[in-house]
């Protein structure tokens, strides 16, 4: 289900530059998590900024291992 | 820990730039990161994108897709093919050449696509698709180049080894082929390993069985493969076929008609205001500074042997 709405708030912030921008200001991956769950609660998604820092790491290591066979 | 899911319908691709192409599993998955608008010319695509993922913003904006999603996106998209295509035996002046050319006011060079590499080495894919693929992925990364613009790809060197696949997935591209004095191609490779150059990193398949000798050896060995297949790309009707010492004078009177381009005065003057660079440094502050001599005379004689006994006979 979190997978889900993260999907969800992913393509919603793909389409929103003003929300694009107020993101990008945060750096720290923690903060940004809560941000992000701060936007998608505002607009009515529910999301636990967990789901956000846990992409964010799966992410991470999938670019890390993109040369591995 | 979760990676980006693959969305089953094609979504909207608009923004999204294809990231990196997944060597496991059944089938490949296209990560796309979404960029805005595409990536500059800068020395490698690979560390641009790599900046970018720092960023938790671009770290979250990624979603994996199916290789047909990549098929069908292209298909919105002007079928642009390369203006022309540069390979190389590493360590040559390839990204001289590639910054050289993205001087160029609106043109696009992007050097070393990671993707591009994957589709060209994917033991998953038959020829049929990844000849398709491969044109698909192209017409993406030239996304929104204008038509009267270049377009070049500077290929990473292990690609060499599999340029037949490159000039029969673009048969009417023209081909630049790059080498260097197989010393300091050697020198230079171990003085800085790529990961490919790593024992186990490149499969058999693409360069025959390697023999059981030290790590300097190896990679002697698999530079004598790049130059192998060189030596063969040099001899293809499409192939223009330059020396290092022919940088950087060469770019301007010889590659820019090869690859067909219509360039005016002051876009020559762009191109030739950045010779006196250091190519692989973003920016525009470090200054090149000519190493062959001091190559030749830092070459040990083991290194010296194993050049010429895996590099010297495809010379």
């Amino acid at each position: 289900m979190s997978a889900a709405a993260l999907d969800a708030f992913i393509t919603l912030v793909a389409e929103d530059e003003s929300l694009r921008t107020r993101l990008a200001t945060t750096a720290e991956p923690g903060a940004f998590a809560e941000a992000c769950a701060r936007e998608a609660s505002q607009r009515g998604i529910t999301l636990e900024a967990r789901a956000v820092l846990e992409r964010l790491q799966g992410n991470h290591l999938l670019w890390l291992q993109r040369h591995l066979a | 820990m979760s990676a980006p899911r693959t969305n089953q319908s094609q979504p909207s691709l608009a923004g999204w730039f294809p990231a990196l192409i997944t060597r496991r599993g059944p089938a490949p998955q296209v990560v796309w990161m979404w960029t805005g608008t595409p990536p500059a010319n800068d020395p490698f695509l690979d560390l641009t994108l790599t900046a970018l993922v720092q960023q938790p913003l671009h770290a979250l904006l990624q979603r994996a897709t199916s290789l047909d999603a990549l098929l069908i996106h292209a298909e919105t998209l002007p079928d642009r093919r390369p203006d022309g295509l540069i390979l190389h035996t590493s360590r040559c002046g390839s990204t001289l050449v590639a910054r050289m050319l993205g001087a160029v006011p609106g043109s696009r060079v992007l050097s070393e696509p990671a993707t591009l590499t994957a589709l060209l080495e994917d033991p998953r894919l038959d020829d049929t698709t990844r000849r398709r693929a491969l044109r698909a992925l192209v017409r993406i990364l030239a996304w929104s180049v204008p038509e009267d613009r270049p377009f070049c790809l500077k290929l990473d060197a292990r690609n060499l080894l599999a340029w037949p696949r490159l000039a029969e997935a673009f048969p009417t591209t023209p081909l630049l082929a790059l080498r260097r004095d197989p010393v300091e191609v050697l020198v230079s490779n171990l003085r800085q390993l790529p990961a490919w150059l790593f024992p186990g990193e490149l499969h058999p398949r693409l360069t025959g069985e390697p023999p059981e000798v030290d790590e300097e050896e190896y990679a002697a060995f698999l530079l004598g493969r790049l130059f192998a297949a060189y030596r063969e790309l040099a001899h293809h009707p499409r192939t223009l076929a330059l020396d290092y010492t022919d940088l950087p004078g060469a770019v301007a009177t010889r590659v820019v008609p090869h690859f067909g381009l219509r360039l005016s005065e002051s876009e020559l003057a762009a191109l030739h205001g950045v010779t006196h660079l250091h190519a692989k440094v973003p920016g525009d502050t470090t200054r090149f500074t000519p190493d062959s001599a001091q190559k030749q005379q830092a070459t040990t004689p083991a290194q010296r042997a194993a050049v010429a006994r895996w590099m010297e006979p495809f010379r």
